[in-house]
């Protein structure tokens, strides 16, 4: 099957930051057991070290997680791990990019457009656990089309935006990343949440705010897909609180044409198996 | 077959029963029907609990105990005991993480520390070094009776604050009859325990609790931060040298 132009052998794919295909590799003996390609965590222009801890609250429904993009960098990025993901991943490896302004963008995906390791480029526009950038270029219609005009001029590989439903209107910044030329959007990226202290009245994550996945977030997700899938013609991936075939048949029918497990994932490390297999039964 | 070649242990999640628990204070011990040869891991090593019906999405990090009549226990608050640990199928994956290096461990000279759930790691050490010291502590009177896990041990009247567990490993240093400390617990005590241990010249290993979401290196919520440098406290530890944790 083809998703926003790639290849894919199933519809059942990563969430970006939820899979660690070297950690995968040396314990379970592949670097994405089940999964039709592998998403990599987002990457920065510099090394991140992420939020302070504490970083994740468990909810009864899901993770809240205030992670903060820690990453190695795109020098690392490109140097040391794409080459891994290159050898070991089965299928296609998307490449999250993230950044604080349009330039650190750029800078990251022309690198990455001339690196065979690099199948396609998902733009993360969405990421809730950082100050500037990230979210606030995919809250804003302008921008995003801006940022996914920019991007398109720098690759020709097939590119991808996340979209965030903490936003007043998630369709509106699907069709700019479309005019933008984008092949696809994932929808969706966690959703704004937080824990607070009773004491100080703050949020208890070291970083302050936070984002939910898992079941909690399903319902947002489908929204969200069925709200894109009316308003625009490229493909989406769904993403939120998948964690059986039921919840990726619903995701597909609202109008995705594959779906990435996150959160559920962290429960089970061998659900993507099942579920690419349930759905190969169940279509 | 070379060291990158070697198969990988089989991790799960296997499904587990739970075939009865006995009260320890406030505490209960979970017996699980668990072949301790294929699931224990070594000391220090941990897995990943999960009740798929019960209250939490995703699962908790326990030390698994193997027991004296050879089966496989978990030790929890007697509350989770009746409610979320309570099955009847669980579910597991390990063993996980970075264990202790037991190599240089004699009862003469090696000197266990251990805090709260702490007290999991230890009872495969001591049962194969009785008389081994052991100092504990335990932030609540009713947690004391976990000391049943590790009764062959040699300790004195358990702590229930951490300062006074801190005061005794400083007096126990200071005797320079110990060369190497092995120290779990909540990571404050484990920095301060590893501090005392640079101070008095004294190797230390140090089993560090952080909250987790996997167990195998996939969120990022369990790091740490160790002189500057991030650690992921489900693969990079939870055993790490103790010289690091004051770095
Ligand atoms: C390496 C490592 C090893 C560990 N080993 C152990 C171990 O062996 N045993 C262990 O218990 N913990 C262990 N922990 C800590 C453990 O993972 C949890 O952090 C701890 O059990 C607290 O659980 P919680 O966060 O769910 O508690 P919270 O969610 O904070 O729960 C608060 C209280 O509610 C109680 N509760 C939970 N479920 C229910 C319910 N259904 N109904 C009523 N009350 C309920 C809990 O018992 C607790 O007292 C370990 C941690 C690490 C990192
Ligand atoms: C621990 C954690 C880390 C994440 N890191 C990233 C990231 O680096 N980039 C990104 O675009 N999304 C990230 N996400 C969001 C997921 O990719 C996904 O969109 C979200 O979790 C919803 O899916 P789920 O409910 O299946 O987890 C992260 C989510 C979690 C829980
Ligand atoms: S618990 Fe997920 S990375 Fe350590």
């Amino acid at each position: 099957m083809r998703v926003g132009g790639l290849e894919l052998a199933h519809p059942v794919l990563n969430a970006s930051g939820t899979w660690d295909a070297e950690q995968s590799h040396r314990l379970f003996g592949e670097a994405n057991p089940g999964l039709a390609g592998f998403v990599t965590k987002t990457v920065t222009p510099e090394p991140r070290a992420g939020n302070p801890a504490p970083r994740i609250a468990t909810t009864a429904s899901g993770l809240l997680n205030s992670i903060g993009l820690p990453n190695v960098g795109r020098t690392a990025f490109l140097t040391d791990l794409l080459p891994f993901l290159q050898q070991h991943v089965h299928g296609p490896v998307i490449c999250s990019v993230g950044g604080f302004s349009l330039h650190d963008y750029v800078e990251t995906i022309v690198a990455l457009d001339g690196h065979p390791g690099c199948s396609a480029i998902e733009l993360n526009v969405s990421c809730p656990n950082v100050e500037t950038g990230c979210a606030s270029i995919g809250a804003d219609a302008d921008e995003t089309e801006r940022l996914v005009l920019a991007a398109r001029a720098a690759t020709a590989k097939p590119l991808f935006a996340k979209l965030s439903a903490s936003v007043s209107d998630i369709a509106e910044i699907a069709q700019a990343a479309e005019a933008g030329g984008a092949d696809a959007v994932v929808c969706i990226n966690t959703v704004k949440a937080t824990v607070v202290d009773r004491a100080t009245g703050a949020s208890r994550f070291g970083g302050g705010g936070g984002g939910l996945s898992g079941p909690a977030i399903r319902p947002v997700a489908l929204h969200a897909v069925l709200a894109v899938r009316a308003a625009v013609e490229i493909d989406i991936i769904g993403v939120g609180g998948v964690g059986s075939v039921d919840d990726a048949l619903d995701l597909l029918a609202a109008g995705a044409s594959a779906v990435a497990v996150g959160t559920a994932l962290f429960r089970d490390p061998t659900l993507a198996q099942r579920i690419a297999s349930g759905l190969s039964r169940a279509r | 077959m070379s060291a990158a070649e070697v198969a990988p242990t089989p991790l799960g999640p296997f499904p587990a029963r739970v075939l009865g628990s006995d009260r320890l204070g406030g505490l209960a011990l979970v017996r699980l029907s668990l072949d301790p040869r294929t699931v224990l891991g070594g000391p220090g090593q941990f897995h990943m609990l999960l009740n798929p019906a019960g209250r939490d999405y995703l699962p908790r990090p326990v030390g698994l105990i193997q027991l004296d009549d050879g089966g496989v226990g978990v030790l929890v608050d007697a509350a989770s005991a009746a409610g979320d640990m309570a099955g009847p199928l669980l579910q597991v994956l390990g063993p996980l993480g970075t264990g202790f290096d037991l190599a240089a461990v004699t009862s003469a000279t090696t000197l266990l520390v251990a805090a709260g759930f702490g007290i999991t790691v230890l009872p495969a050490i001591v049962t194969k070094h009785p008389q081994i010291r052991l100092i504990a502590g335990f932030r609540q009177a009713d947690h004391v009776a976990a000391l049943k896990l590790v009764e062959r041990a040699d300790h004195d009247e358990p702590a229930v604050a951490p300062d006074t567990v801190l005061s005794a490993l400083a007096s126990a240093l200071a005797t320079g009859r110990y060369q190497q400390v092995l120290a779990a617990g909540p990571l404050g005590m484990g920095r301060a325990v590893a501090g005392l241990c640079v101070e008095h010249g004294v190797a230390s290993q140090v089993a560090v609790e952080a909250p987790m979401a996997c167990g195998f290196g996939a969120c990022n919520g369990c790091a740490i931060e160790l002189g500057g440098v991030w650690l992921r406290c489900c693969i990079e530890g939870p055993v790490v040298a103790g010289a690091r944790l004051v770095a």
